[in-house]
């Protein structure tokens, strides 16, 4: 992060400088982030009720009433948290809405941030005791007092030419409580010779302090979140790819759900033709043993059926009503089946014509015809067969 | 509490969905086997039903006409005298009434064994029509009376005739029925 930028205030208007041998920065100069001038900001410290983060930004700006005197419409604030032994704080960083927005034309589009971005690594790694982190820069000296890893103030002075002047401006803005105090510089690589040198001379011997260089801070500068009035990525609850993964293993699971349902459904239908197919079998065979029933009972029927004697009566009556007035029968003889009779009448030829469509009868034969004497009669004699019904 | 960093919760997450896919393909690919088989099954046994369905007589049906020919056997069964029931003595009384009765004239009556048969023969005189109400008894009769011979003689032109018949009664074995 060797190519970030700074931006200072220079006759009323802002001019930018690499951090890198604080060289100006042309129009067409390449930066990756910008660091806003700390005198543009108000920074406050509030502590944290227990609430989802989704809600501290809302609590915040109703906070920020409180807090500063400016007008809410034309003031713009972000923030970053802190925690501590459960406890959470927000440090404000509040200023005039024009002012971001000429930090964001300057910096087209670029990352923002504050000293007090590089120095949040800082104040993680120093949770314990009270510490000073005073920030010198080209024209103005950011004291930032951090207690037990917690903000509790961040104030700004402008640099003077003389560090005695500037160290004693700070150290009359640290509070009663500051002896034991851990004093620690943050300032450009190239100054910081000059400058243990200065603070050598004003503090008593014995006295410990440390020195970090910006450029160091510089490189921790990396992660997204570190960044100010950037667009918020709002944390999701769940995980974007882990939503996906939730749905597609529904659809999966769902999918194989369906599938075994389905296979279920047909299984049950199986089941239920297989059951079908059983009582239409056993069904069959009592079918089958009923009609073998009635073969016999059938046959038994037929057998009885066919022992009936034949019925003369209707025979007798058979025949008389086809000789009926064409002639007279004179002897009839029937034994089983075979009949014989003699009859006198008419034209017998004609009879035999008659006999030979009913049914009754069969195997008809004339066997004799004499004519009677001094008549138009014939005597004759006729065999057949009864036909067993 | 074991910390895992993005590279293994990465690595955790592709192994988690390969094995997600691959269980979830085995599942259906046994399933679709599974279905496809019960498919095939199914389609056999539903051309099997409907032929069977299609083949399987009407029970109602064959439950009437079973009943129909029970009663059509009881019928004629009816009609038999059973071996003990009548003897040929018992019979021949009963005929000898019925010849009496209808007017007719038993000139003779004889037993005669035809082929292990014991036949009562009458010879009976008497009118044409009194012969032919005769037979009209024996054929409406209730059991089976058997008439395998008959000779009428009408010769005489007198209107009456001379007639020999052999007459006897059908008999079943009840065991056999």
């Amino acid at each position: 992060m060797t190519d970030c930028a700074y931006a200072e205030i220079a006759d009323g208007s802002y001019e930018l400088f690499l951090f890198e041998k604080n060289h100006p920065l042309g129009l067409s100069g390449h930066f990756s982030s910008l660091m806003m001038a700390r005198p543009d900001f108000d920074i406050k410290s509030v502590e944290l009720p227990p609430v989802s983060e989704h809600d501290i930004q809302n609590m915040l700006r109703f906070k920020l009433r409180s807090l500063y005197p400016g007008n809410p419409d034309a003031t713009v604030f972000d923030y970053t948290l802190l925690s501590r032994k459960n406890k959470k704080y927000a440090v404000l960083f509040i200023t005039q809405k024009k002012t971001i927005e000429t930090y964001r034309n300057l910096s087209h589009g670029r990352p923002l941030f504050l000293p007090f971005t590089l120095v949040k690594p800082l104040i993680r790694k120093y949770s314990e005791g009270n510490y000073a982190f005073i920030f010198y820069h080209t024209r103005w000296i950011e004291l930032m007092m951090v207690q037990s890893g917690m903000l509790v103030f961040s104030s700004v002075i402008n640099r003077g030419e003389s560090f005695e002047i500037n160290f004693g401006k700070i150290l009359a803005l640290l509070p009663e409580y500051s002896e034991g105090l851990s004093l620690v510089f943050i300032c450009a690589k190239e100054d910081t010779d000059g400058l243990n040198q200065a603070i050598r001379g004003s503090l008593d011997p014995g006295s410990s302090y440390r020195m970090v260089s910006i450029e160091e801070l510089l490189g921790n500068l990396h992660k997204k979140n570190d960044f100010l009035f950037s667009e918020r990525h709002k944390k999701r609850a769940v995980p974007h790819t882990l939503i996906i993964f939730f749905f597609t293993a529904i659809v999966l699971l769902l999918s194989v759900l369906i599938l075994h349902k389905g296979v279920q459904q047909r299984k049950a239908y199986f089941e239920q033709l297989e059951n079908r197919m059983k009582s239409y079998e056993s069904q069959t065979l009592s079918m089958k043993s009923l009609e073998n029933e009635l073969k016999e009972l059938e046959s038994q029927w037929m057998e009885l059926h066919s022992r009936a004697p034949a019925n003369i009566y209707h025979i007798l009556s058979e025949l008389s009503r086809i000789i009926e007035g064409r002639a007279v029968i004179t002897y009839f003889v029937i034994e089983k089946d075979s009949f014989q009779f003699e009859a006198v009448g008419q034209n017998p030829l004609d009879l035999m014509d008659t006999f030979k469509i009913n049914k009754n009868f069969q195997s008809i034969k004339l066997l004799q015809s004499i004519p009677v004497q001094g008549t138009n009669k014939e005597r004759f004699k006729v065999i057949g067969v009864v036909k067993n019904q | 509490m074991l910390k895992i960093s993005k590279r293994e919760r990465t690595l955790l997450f592709v192994l988690l969905w390969v094995f997600a896919v691959f269980t979830a393909g085995i599942v259906f690919y046994f399933k679709l086997e599974e279905m496809t088989s019960l498919g095939q099954k199914t389609a056999m046994l539903e051309k099997q039903v409907q032929k069977i369905t299609m083949k399987a007589p009407n029970s109602d049906d064959l439950t009437g006409e079973k009943g129909l020919l029970v009663e059509r056997i009881g019928m004629e069964k009816a009609k038999y005298y059973y071996r003990d029931e009548i003897d040929p003595y018992q019979f021949s009384t009963i005929i000898k009434n019925l010849l009496s009765e209808k007017g007719l004239y038993i000139k003779k009556y004889q037993t005669i064994e035809v082929k292990e048969r014991t036949y009562l023969e009458y010879s009976v005189s008497g009118d044409a029509l009194e012969l032919a109400e005769f037979l009209r008894v024996v054929a409406d009769s209730d059991k089976y009376w058997s008439i395998p011979f008959l000779s009428i003689d009408a010769r005489k032109g007198d209107g009456t005739i001379d007639a020999v018949f052999r007459i006897n009664y059908e008999t079943i074995n009840e065991k056999d029925y």
